[in-house]
């Protein structure tokens, strides 16, 4: 087993997946993605496990996909672009699909995949001094894969706006539209403790119930059908010409061809 | 005509200024300016350079709404010319959801009824904090018909309620609380706001935001042809009625409509 993702599971039932990738500012890579999924199978099927915290070793919870990782996906074929596409969109799937509850603990920032991964979470919580960035435009692909789960938790019109202009949001901004649910000025620990224990007096089937129940019923249906076309959508975009030029003024630190140096 | 009633600049960036110039109506919105709009819209849409479009107004109003002396003229046409005019209208803020690169409605004065259509089928909307808006269809006997499916999907069916119903002003701070508005700040500080949302969005690559602000469309649920034809002919009946035709006449003759009588306003 890697030691991308690591699993703890406590005798209380809190299973705890660790982004473990701090000199990449956790970034997701294909080996990283694969631990990820290896470890929600893991603590999703455990009938031991009660609640399901994500948090991110090191400064900061998920600076999104690698783009290395990228750059190597878009190279590949339509095809195998989207096998590899549908593993990183599983991600988001079994989060929102588990059915204990799924923390974010959320600390220094979320950015890009980081911030699909938080979106697809039941509860987030951060640090009041976190930022958070919708940043996939900026690199020449779409956040496709997190549409979905972006809608239900910020609606339609700040989707716009973020996914849009891939501006940096303070905490405060992120709780403001419910990105976050909860931002703390002090200890992150206690507060995700605090939560996880009001989540272990309520019980196992009743909050597996409540979570299937909202699910199914918000706005909009996250289906098969959602999935296919958010995915679709995300293989042409890392597919592009653009996403190429994105990874590569990436890597050689210049500014991809398309940015504007404007005065503001 | 002498002035333009639809301002159209692009600048070398590729982003495109829209302006409406009717400042002295506090740009609300008559037979030409719906053309106007939407000509432009037609012809932004087409042009594979365009970055983003800013969408503002001359003067102290952003838009006022239908220019309510058009709606008076309309009040003599037959079913199927009222049809027609509700039917365009409705294409017009379709043609403007649908612009492909993102789209900002820079706010610097109040907005009431349709004013409140534009601001909503842009993608982000920044106003000046003076700013007040208001549903107002249902005090002149109408209702908020092409522009419903813009501004409920911007502030949701929970603050449409109210707001739809009461016709009640509210200001920039609440309608960015519900969701209107993206931010609401002081007048001198409109142009670097928004100048600010424009620079991250040109440092983003073109085709990426185009794809993605189709999808987070698709997704959403999109405005077909089949709602926008429901809201025009919802519009255009009640537009007929007494009671739509009281409203209209009250304004004009600057009396309370019937309804009114008796109550405090």
């Amino acid at each position: 087993m890697s030691n991308e993702v690591l699993v703890t599971v406590d005798d209380r039932g809190i299973a705890t997946l660790t982004l473990n990738r701090p000199d990449a500012l956790n970034a997701f890579n294909a080996d990283q993605i694969a631990g990820f999924n290896a470890a929600m199978a893991q603590v999703t099927a455990d009938p031991a496990v009660r609640v399901i915290v994500i948090a991110g070793s090191g400064p900061v919870f998920c600076s999104g996909a690698d783009v290395r990782y990228l750059k190597w996906a878009g190279g590949l074929s339509y095809e195998e672009n989207k096998v590899d596409a549908r593993k990183y969109a599983a991600m988001g799937e079994s989060v929102y699909a588990a059915s204990q509850p799924v923390v974010a603990r959320v600390q220094g920032g979320a950015y890009g995949g980081g911030v699909a991964v938080a979106a697809a979470c039941d509860i987030v919580i951060s640090e009041s001094s976190a930022k958070f960035a919708i940043t996939e435009a900026r690199y020449g692909f779409t956040p496709s894969l997190m549409v979905p789960y972006l809608l239900g938790r910020i609606g339609q019109r700040e989707c716009r706006r973020w996914c849009l202009s891939g501006e940096t949001m303070p905490a405060a901004d992120a709780f403001r539209i419910g990105l976050a649910d909860i931002v703390v000025d002090d200890s992150l620990d206690d507060k995700v403790a605090a939560v996880v224990d009001s989540l272990l007096m309520n019980a196992p089937v009743a909050l597996a119930e409540s979570k299937a129940s909202v699910g199914e019923n918000g706005y909009p249906p996250i289906d098969a059908a959602m999935i296919e076309r958010t995915l679709d959508a995300f293989v042409a975009g890392r597919g592009s010409e653009q996403a190429s030029e994105g990874a590569d003024a990436f890597i050689a630190k210049r500014p991809p061809r398309w940015a504007m140096e404007a005065d503001a | 005509m002498t002035e333009k009633t639809v301002l159209v600049d692009i600048d070398g960036r590729g982003v495109a200024t829209v302006t409406l110039n009717r400042a002295e109506v506090h740009n609300c919105f008559n037979e030409a300016v719906v053309i106007g709009l939407r000509d432009c819209f037609d012809d932004l849409a087409g042009r594979d350079d365009l970055r983003a479009v800013v969408l503002q107004a001359e003067g102290k109003s952003f838009c006022a709404g239908v220019d309510l002396n058009w709606m008076k003229e309309i009040g003599t046409f037959t079913e199927a010319e009222n049809v027609a005019d509700a039917k365009r209208m409705a294409g017009m803020f379709d043609k403007l959801n649908t612009l492909p690169v993102p789209t900002i409605a820079k706010v610097q004065g109040s907005a009431f009824a349709g004013g409140l259509g534009l601001i909503a089928a842009c993608d982000i909307a920044v106003a000046a904090d003076h700013a007040k808006f208001a549903v107002t269809e249902v005090r002149l006997g109408l209702i908020a018909a092409a522009i419903s499916p813009y501004l409920i999907a911007a502030i949701g069916a929970g603050a449409a309620r109210r707001y739809f119903q009461t016709a009640e002003r509210f200001d920039a701070a609440e309608a960015k609380r519900i969701g209107l508005l993206h931010d609401a700040v002081p007048a001198a500080a409109l142009d670097g706001a928004v100048d600010g949302i424009l620079a991250n969005i040109l440092k983003n690559a073109p085709a990426s935001l185009r794809a993605c602000k189709r999808l987070i469309g698709e997704c959403a649920g999109p405005i077909t042809e089949d709602i926008q034809n429901d809201t025009a002919a919802r519009i255009a009946a009640i537009r007929a009625t007494p009671e739509g035709q009281e409203g209209i006449s009250a304004f004009f003759e600057k009396r309370q409509p019937a309804w009114m009588a008796g109550t405090e306003g």
